[in-house]
């Protein structure tokens, strides 16, 4: 892992060394916790987490980015990314890096892709992943921001990994293999804590579901989860 | 004893006027602002604003500035004729700052007179308190007469800290938008104007991830008067019988705001220092930065001074009273806006409609036809336009001079001769508002035209230009379907006699030969991002703008943004292209460019050195919006740059 967030600092290095005017706006920051609840399901405490974050200029930025879940004292799944973000286009930004999983197991990937505001306000991730043991697989990610009121906003969205290889040690198949799409009803307390809940529906589907349940696992379902969205 | 200090002080007063003397100290402080609350606050000499310096045309001014901050500071003298050294913007003419702990001499020798200010010029300092105002006693007869006088320096309280300010802007650009449209809200102008127009409306502005509330990027301010809110009670007092000249200075970070007095005239004596002919006004709005001097002379009882930030979330009360046992209450705010998405602000004429009375008042359109300026209240616009019935009332004739039609007029091929039509014939009254009363189908809010800058596309005929019509819901004025009313500038009420910057008229002609090459600045921006530039470039990023030392050129600021930006030049006045005849055209030091709209200066480069010119919305400066204006001989007789560039 150290060396994983050195790659991405020297990867970053250039952010760090423009900040020479007081006038281009500067070296900034910025942590968004987007979910961390705790819910009991099927008899167990189950903490998930999804967090990013970048520090840099308007132009290059060191992105970070982790997701993860425990169940009772297991942790089942934790993905951390460290990226160089560059910004491209007037509401996109290009991003390249290192992602490392320790759960299911210990992988670690190259990673290439995009992030950005996409028309009508659609908040946008597309990355392709390049594991260091051959499996490569493409995640898309879209949110919006529907505003009941200027406090509580609803909002959908909607996560798919699509693998391009077959993994038997993740139980994985070709093609879209797992999906995650749901809505996050959040109040804005302040901008910067809003408690949710979301009402999510996660599942892996076609061979990779079979894969599971002939495995005895859980190929998923509904969830429902309180929890805080805040951001430092 | 007050006799014999008085007595001392004729007696020192013209050794004074040689130099006068101040000493700044600038400190961080725990200061009680808001009643109630503590925040922490850049003071100079312990109070914000800082003391008002006063000084006199042709003395030395000098000011040691001392800096008990941990971060390098400064002062910057807004709006005067400077050496640059001691222009007080750091990386600009040698001048790197005052370190902490040390202390600068500015030395300036006075040559003007007027309201002017001052405000440090690094990072976010100027938010945190360290301003104050800065005046000059002119040498001679003072060509504004004024019994008494009294300085109004407003501003923008925050108790955050402005790099946190920054920071939540770079997250989350509508961080501090608490009127964004919401679903509800949808619903209600899908009922007023259909589903499928607000649809189309929503879906444009969603294409360009724009926000249509986004009227001012920071909120959470209280607005003060001379450092006092209106919980503190701000009081000017006034003597019934005599002339009261208001010295009015922005001061504000980031918002522009609308002053008004209901009941008592406001003649306009000044702008930006510089004295102009008189314009009667019920209210005038003011960009950041900029300086109004102002005359009332109300009869005797308490008047309420009210002043609101454009995006109606920060007021300001304050008592102008000849007696301070009566008290004083706030007038009805105006309404929030919803900005509108072909206008860019003003004059493209919403679909179906080729040209409004207010447009063709302001000279931007000629209507075609006989379209009534006075519709018969039985015979609306809309219908007389489909022939349904003809209208009693006769088009009353425009106003206009037959040298220049107002089609010319609004190219600015020249300027009409005959004001433009106001409610009153006579004394020079503000004409932002061209409609004395709301005419029959009327919009509920009359069209304002604050005068800052043309529209680059008035005049032509939109209808014969497909791909530029832009989804609207309604005309500027109209409200939507959650009362907000449409466009940038909107809220003064019909009749109200409301400043335009056409309305500025130098005191004095002087000689104006014309400008001999044009620059071109595009104001530009990234919202969504906040990042905001010039010509596409930040500040540092591309080459500075170089003027020849006596070049006279015209600088066109052209704003394809959304929001209104307040361009000031340091170190020299320009002239400012409002349609007055050369040689009367209004001098200033701030420009205010609506959106959308196109607005030309003329500079005289007489001052050598360099420049910043910028964006005076403190945030929008410090994300880039600022470019280096270098104003140097091209060869000294040696042959070698007369000026040494700091690029």
């Amino acid at each position: 892992m150290r060396a994983l967030a050195l790659a991405a600092a020297l990867l970053a290095a250039p952010a760090v060394a423009q900040n020479a005017h007081g006038h281009d706006g500067g070296i900034n920051n910025f942590t968004l916790v987007e979910e961390a609840d705790i819910t009991r399901f099927d008899g167990k405490w189950v903490a998930n987490w999804e967090a990013q974050g970048w520090i840099g200029s308007d132009m290059d930025k060191f992105w970070w980015r982790t997701e993860g879940e425990t169940k009772g004292p297991r942790l089942e799944q934790s993905e951390f990314q460290a990226l160089y973000s560059r910004n491209v286009a007037m509401f996109f930004d290009l991003q390249a890096g290192l992602r490392h999983d320790i759960r299911p197991d210990a992988r670690t990937y190259a990673v290439v892709g995009v992030q950005g505001l996409a028309p009508l306000f659609f908040e946008t991730e597309a990355h392709a992943f390049f594991g260091f043991k051959g499996d490569v697989l493409l995640r898309l990610r879209q949110s919006f921001d529907l505003r009941m009121t200027n406090r509580l906003v609803v909002q959908p969205l909607f996560e798919t990994d699509i693998y391009l290889t077959r993994e038997p040690e993740r139980l994985i198949a070709p093609g879209p293999a797992i999906i995650e799409a749901g809505i996050l009803t959040r109040y804005e307390v302040t901008r910067r804590v809003a408690p949710y809940v979301a009402v999510m529906f996660e599942r892996r589907l076609g061979e990779s579901s079979r894969l599971a349940r002939a495995a005895g696992e859980n190929p998923g379902g509904w969830s429902i989860r309180t929890g805080v969205r805040f951001w430092l | 004893m007050k006799r014999l200090f008085l007595l001392l002080a004729t007696l020192l007063l013209p050794a004074l006027a040689q130099a006068a003397t101040y000493d700044l100290v600038v400190e961080r402080k725990a200061m009680q602002i808001v009643p109630g609350r503590t925040d922490r606050v850049i003071a100079i000499n312990g109070t914000v604003p800082g003391p008002v310096l006063r000084f006199r045309e042709g003395e030395e001014a000098v000011v040691r500035v001392t800096n008990k901050l941990d971060a390098t500071t400064s002062i910057h003298w807004h709006g005067l004729l400077v050496d640059g050294a001691y222009d007080g913007a750091p990386g600009f003419n040698g001048f790197n700052g005052i370190a902490p702990g040390t202390t600068y001499t500015y030395r300036i020798r006075i040559r003007q007179s007027g309201t002017y200010w001052y405000h440090a010029h690094s990072e976010g300092q100027e938010q945190a308190g360290q301003y104050g105002a800065l005046l000059i006693a002119p040498k001679g007869e003072d060509p504004i007469k004024a019994d008494a006088e009294q300085v109004l320096l407003f501003s923008d309280h925050t108790r955050e800290d402005p790099g946190r300010v920054l920071r939540n802007l770079k997250s989350d650009s509508g961080y501090y938008n608490w009127n964004k449209r919401t679903l509800p809200e949808l619903l209600k102008d899908a009922k007023k104007f259909g589903m499928k127009a607000t649809m189309a409306e929503r879906a444009a502005w969603g294409q360009m991830r724009m926000d249509a509330t986004d009227i001012a990027d920071v909120s959470g301010y209280a607005l003060l008067a001379n450092g006092q809110p209106t919980a503190a009670k701000p009081v000017i007092a006034f003597t019934p019988g005599q002339r009261l000249r208001l010295r009015l200075i922005n001061g504000s970070a980031m918002s522009f705001v609308d002053v008004r007095i209901p009941g008592v005239a406001m003649q306009v004596v000044a702008a930006d220092g510089r004295p102009v002919q008189p314009v009667t006004v019920d209210e005038l709005r003011m960009g950041v930065a900029e300086t109004y001097d102002v005359i009332v002379a109300p009869t005797a009882g308490a008047y309420a001074l009210w002043v609101e930030t454009l995006d109606r979330r920060a007021t300001l009360l304050a008592s102008l009273t000849s007696d301070p046992a009566l008290s004083v209450a706030a007038p009805p705010q105006r309404p929030k806006q919803v900005l509108l998405l072909a206008e860019m602000g003003h004059s493209m004429p919403a679909p179906g409609e080729a040209c409004s009375a207010e447009h063709a008042a302001m000279g931007h359109c000629t209507p075609a036809g006989a379209a009534p300026a006075v519709a018969d209240p039985d015979c609306p616009p809309e219908h007389a336009a489909m022939g349904h019935c003809t209208p009693k009332t006769p088009a009353p004739k425009p106003v206009t001079d037959p040298d220049c039609p107002p089609e010319h007029a609004a190219m600015g091929h020249c300027t009409p001769k005959v004001p433009a039509a106001g409610p009153n014939a006579g004394p020079r009254v503000g004409t932002a508002v061209a409609l004395a009363e709301k005419p029959a189908g009327g919009t509920h809010y009359p069209v304002v035209d604050y005068g800052y800058g043309k529209d680059p596309m008035a005049g032509m005929d939109h209808s014969s230009m497909p791909g530029m019509t832009m989804p609207v819901l309604g005309k500027e004025g109209d409200t939507d379907g959650s009362g907000r009313v449409f466009g940038w500038a909107t809220g003064a009420p019909y009749g109200a006699r409301v400043l335009s910057m056409r309305d500025l008229v130098a005191l004095e002609p002087k000689a104006a030969a014309p400008p001999t090459r044009e620059i071109v600045i595009r104001l530009q921006g990234n919202m969504e991002r906040y990042i905001w530039t010039l010509n596409g470039k930040k500040f540092g990023e591309g080459p500075p703008i170089d003027v020849k030392f006596g070049e006279r050129v015209r600088v066109t600021f052209i704003n394809e943004t959304m929001m209104a930006h307040p361009m000031h030049l340091h170190g020299m006045f320009f002239e400012v292209e409002n349609g007055q005849p050369p040689g009367l055209m209004p001098e200033k030091n701030v420009i205010v460019v609506a959106p959308g709209r196109t607005q030309s200066i003329i500079l005289t480069a007489n001052e050598a050195g360099e420049w910043p010119l910028h964006c005076h919305l403190l945030y929008h400066m410090n994300s880039g919006m600022m470019q280096k204006l270098v104003v140097a001989n091209v060869a000294s007789p040696d042959g070698a740059p007369a000026m040494a560039h700091h690029h």
